[in-house]
């Protein structure tokens, strides 16, 4: 699964109806403050990336990270499930 | 005048009994809410407040000029569905894991945000009278503080754990039990009592200088609006004499500067409990005793906590410009001229709505529609 597209897709619900649409980031490299995700998002993300990933609560709650492929790969790393595709993995989550 | 120009509704007349929990009970409710809340990422009162939120209203109210606005989230309590109590394991308990949104003043933040309502944000706690009491709140910074649009929404999550066992060990609900000998009605001899109902209503209202910026059309106006406590020893209870109703109830019509005689309709909490029936009946008969017609929504769509008051006057100003009609009160076996047995037209455009909170918390406020 692409990783950048699956940061998108979950940054999409997290920011639904919110003031500023959320305009997709082209790299998972650019620093957090850049990406139009305030820190409430980013509790967010983490939340519904661990979920879709089944990371133990107690371990991604001490996750700290400064840019979107940090986030993804403390998930990574945490990871005990894989979604079967970008659908199901969003699914899991709305 | 304060104007009511965009509302939306959320309830419902379908019940399920749910006999899987401590005290089994019916409740009016959305399956959808809960169908995934061990997951701890889906938040069921904020999957019930997504029911009244429109985005293309949002977006409207974002884009159309309005000088001060203002946003209210009547949650009802100060932490959604908040008796902070463990409860009994069963399907509705849940841990929701983004910690920040279950404070009410941090969900109504991000809402006010959506709604471009910046310039006053703020939660109301106070029970089951909430979304009435913040109409109140609406008069106030309308009249006071020259606010000319005051966004609110109310949304409590009554089928959670807390709220089921709450008002299941309080008797207060109509038990599974008793469900087979007794309908939920309000203001009758034999049907009595209420169902758990989940509910939410977004609202916006405006002043005078608000409608000429926006060119918004008025469905309703709110005339008056009033919150009152009564001295009652019991933080549960409610005064037979009806005093806490009364109180609110004449504050709302002062401050809409009306007379009584001039109020013919009332939209009653109407929970149905015997302590209610009696306070509640007691008051509008001493304040309205040239006569009255009055409705009840509860014994239909549940009790919506802190949503109630506002929703159910929503859903009367629907009515009636819908069908010109008061309906009536669900399930009622006697027959009068005052409580509806059957749908009957109202003397005049106004009527007066009322809810009560545990806390001897009383609202009262006076609508009249367009």
């Amino acid at each position: 699964m692409d990783k950048l597209e699956l940061f998108n897709k979950v940054a999409e619900v997290v920011k639904l109806n919110s003031v500023t649409k959320y305009k997709p980031i082209s790299t998972l490299d650019m620093p957090w403050a850049d990406t139009n995700l305030d820190s409430l998002d980013a509790i967010m993300m983490c939340v519904y990336l661990s979920e879709i990933y089944n990371v133990e609560e107690e371990t991604s709650k001490e996750f700290v990270f400064t840019t979107p492929r940090e986030l993804i790969d403390l998930v990574e790393t945490n990871k005990t499930t894989e979604p079967e595709s970008l659908d199901a993995a969003i699914a899991g989550i709305v | 005048m304060i104007s009511l120009t965009h509302y939306k509704t959320a309830c419902t007349e379908n019940t399920e009994l749910l006999d899987d929990i401590s005290f089994p009970q019916r409740v009016n409710w959305f399956p959808e809410t809960y169908a995934r809340v061990a997951s701890g990422v889906i938040y069921p009162p904020h999957v019930l407040a997504n029911k009244v939120i429109d985005s293309e209203l949002v977006t409207l109210l974002r884009e159309t000029p309005s000088k001060k606005t203002a946003f209210i989230l009547a949650a009802g309590n100060a932490h959604f569905a908040g008796i902070p109590r463990e409860v009994t394991e069963s399907r509705f308990k849940y841990k929701y894991k983004v910690l920040p949104l279950t404070l009410t003043q941090v969900y109504a933040g991000r809402i006010a945000q959506m709604c471009g309502a910046t310039d006053y944000i703020v939660t109301d706690s106070t029970a089951c009278a909430s979304s009435l009491k913040v109409m109140m709140d609406v008069q106030t910074l309308i009249k006071m503080y020259g606010f000319t649009r005051v966004v609110v929404l109310s949304v409590e999550d009554a089928v959670s754990s807390t709220v089921l066992e709450f008002f299941g060990e309080s008797k207060a609900i109509l038990t599974a039990k008793e469900d087979d000998e007794t309908l939920p009605s309000a203001f009758d001899s034999k049907n009595g009592k209420f169902h758990v109902g989940q509910g939410a209503v977004f609202a916006v209202f405006e002043s005078d200088e608000g409608l000429q910026m926006s060119g918004f059309k008025p469905m309703a106006k709110l005339l008056g609006a009033y919150t009152a406590g009564e001295p009652c020893t019991n933080a549960l209870g409610q005064l037979e004499s009806g005093e806490g109703y009364v109180r609110a109830a004449q504050g709302a019509i002062d401050m809409a500067g009306l007379r009584n005689h001039q109020i013919s309709t009332v939209k009653t909490h109407g929970t149905g409990t015997v302590s209610n029936n009696t306070a509640e009946r007691t008051a509008l008969h001493k304040l309205l005793p040239d006569g009255f017609i009055a409705t009840s929504y509860k014994p239909t769509i549940g009790h919506t906590m802190g949503a109630s008051g506002l929703l159910e006057s929503a859903l009367l100003v629907d009515e009636l410009r819908r069908t010109g009609l008061v309906p009536a009160i669900k399930n009622r076996t006697e027959s009068d001229e005052v409580f509806l047995s059957e749908p009957a037209p109202p003397m005049n455009n106004r009527f007066l709505s009322l809810a009560a909170g545990m806390g001897n918390v009383y609202s009262a406020a006076i609508f009249s529609v367009e």
